[in-house]
């Protein structure tokens, strides 16, 4: 069954009418656009761990007619004295009818609403639900930021009472166990009751089984937008144990101004995964959540942010640590895409942690 | 998720997009729909970021970033065309 999602979804498309009469002129166009910080971390502890570091991320847009679009961008980022390079995204849109658009390659998938892009976020660090691993399973946070192959489906609904409301639908590669980590098992490390999950760096599917996701989103005239999203799949070698997750998200951020005055907004995650216990298939829940505030100053921005994972157990084990984090930022916009940011992050039930970064969107 | 959940969720999914479909805007000429380009403009990109000022870009590249940006902020086909129709007509001004 799930072998055949990509026809329905060529069937969607090809059963919608195009929109006739304002094709404009064909007309290759490229742009180099993208985003790039320099960043200083340091851990208020004895020893004052603290380190810089680099990130540039190109995006090449590059759009045939009013239709295709391209879309590729890479992270490079400085490690030590080595640098990593990610594909975070390469993917590919069909834009040539009025109200749906398709998009194929790898995606940032529709679940929740942080972005990845460091001059957008108004704070330094993601939130704990999120950290931006490049689909690892992420150390002391719930989820990575999910990029993913496949294919989406997103279309665009009548706008009723100035709600603009949109509904996207996905398949894509999906969640796989440790994380896409390939080899002999570290005998070191031995394999926990309940394996952590990785999403986005497994493009060798690790099963027959595939992602199934849909997301719905209501943007109302006053900037307040309601979403969720959820997905489910099967994430062991042999397809047989479930994953799902819900998201529900809410933002309030008046967009009449050439900055938002103000922005709230707040996440929370569940995610169901299924394993194995002495022969007998249990399922385990975890999840969190976080609510963020920012306000406009004239150039600063203050931001408060609280995050907290309460502690899962399964099968006496603890599957995800409880964590809480207050986030209290500043930043100066020197440009409207050019931030300075600081954060201090005070850890409840952990180290406490200074940021630093220097943002340049272009 | 069983097949039959599985052949719901896709049949809602292409049925909303058929539906969807049907409607379409109009290109912005007049003055007025120029107006309603520009408070789209805010509403959309505001909603996410600080908006970048038009200068910033040539017509040419606004119109990759408004395309681009349609993937984003859940703009339709015309709407989408409105606005870089309106950052061109800013642009030349």
């Amino acid at each position: 069954m799930t072998q055949r999602i990509p026809f329905y979804l060529l069937l969607a498309v090809v059963a919608t009418e195009p929109v006739t009469g304002q094709q404009a002129p064909s007309a290759v166009r490229g742009l180099l656009t993208g985003y790039a910080s320099v960043w200083y971390s340091a851990e208020a502890e004895k020893d004052f761990h603290n380190d810089f570091t680099a990130t540039i991320s190109p995006m090449l847009l590059y759009q045939v007619g009013d239709d295709i679009l391209f879309e590729g961008e890479v992270d490079l980022e400085l490690h030590g004295d080595e640098t990593e390079l990610h594909l975070e995204h390469a993917q590919v849109h069909y834009l040539g009818l009025e109200r749906l658009q398709v998009t194929a390659g790898m995606f940032h998938v529709p679940f929740g609403i942080w972005h990845h892009a460091s001059w957008i976020n108004r704070m330094p660090t993601p939130p704990l639900l999120y950290q931006d691993t490049h689909g690892a399973p992420p150390e002391g946070a719930l989820l990575p930021v999910l990029f993913d192959v496949g294919v989406m489906a997103r279309a665009n609904l009548p706008r009723v009472g100035g709600w603009n409301t949109s509904v996207a639908a996905w398949v894509s590669q999906g969640p796989t166990d440790g994380g896409g980590h390939h080899g002999p098992p570290d005998p070191n490390d031995p394999e926990p009751v309940v394996a952590r999950v990785g999403i986005g760096n497994n493009f060798e599917d690790n099963n027959s089984d595939k992602m199934v996701g849909l997301q719905l989103r209501s943007i109302a005239p006053g900037g307040f937008t309601v979403q969720a999203s959820g997905f489910r799949a099967k994430w062991d070698h042999h397809g047989e144990l479930d994953m799902y997750a819900a998201n529900l998200s809410l933002i309030w951020s008046p967009g009449m101004h050439a900055v938002p005055l103000f922005d709230l907004r707040g996440e929370g995650v569940l995610i169901g995964q299924e394993y194995e216990d002495g022969g007998a298939v249990e399922t385990v829940r975890y999840g969190g959540y976080y609510f963020q505030l920012g306000r406009r100053l004239g150039g600063w921005e203050p931001v408060l942010r609280w995050s907290q994972l309460p502690q899962s157990t399964a099968a006496g084990e603890v599957v995800l640590d409880g964590r809480r984090q207050l986030a209290i930022g500043l930043n100066y916009w020197i440009t409207p895409s050019v931030p300075l940011k600081a954060a201090y992050n005070v850890e409840l039930d952990g180290t406490d942690s200074l940021y630093l970064e220097w943002s340049v969107g272009f | 998720m069983k097949s039959r959940e599985l052949i719901k969720v896709l049949a809602f999914s292409g049925l909303a997009a058929t539906v969807a479909a049907c409607a379409s805007a109009p290109a912005p000429h007049s003055m007025e729909m120029q107006s309603e380009a520009a408070t789209l403009w805010r509403q959309t990109c505001a909603h996410c970021h600080n908006l970048r000022p038009a200068p910033e870009f040539t017509a040419e590249q606004w119109s990759v970033i408004v395309t681009h940006m349609r993937t984003h902020g859940d703009l339709t086909r015309s709407e989408a065309l409105a606005i870089s129709e309106y950052l061109r007509s800013v642009r030349e001004r």
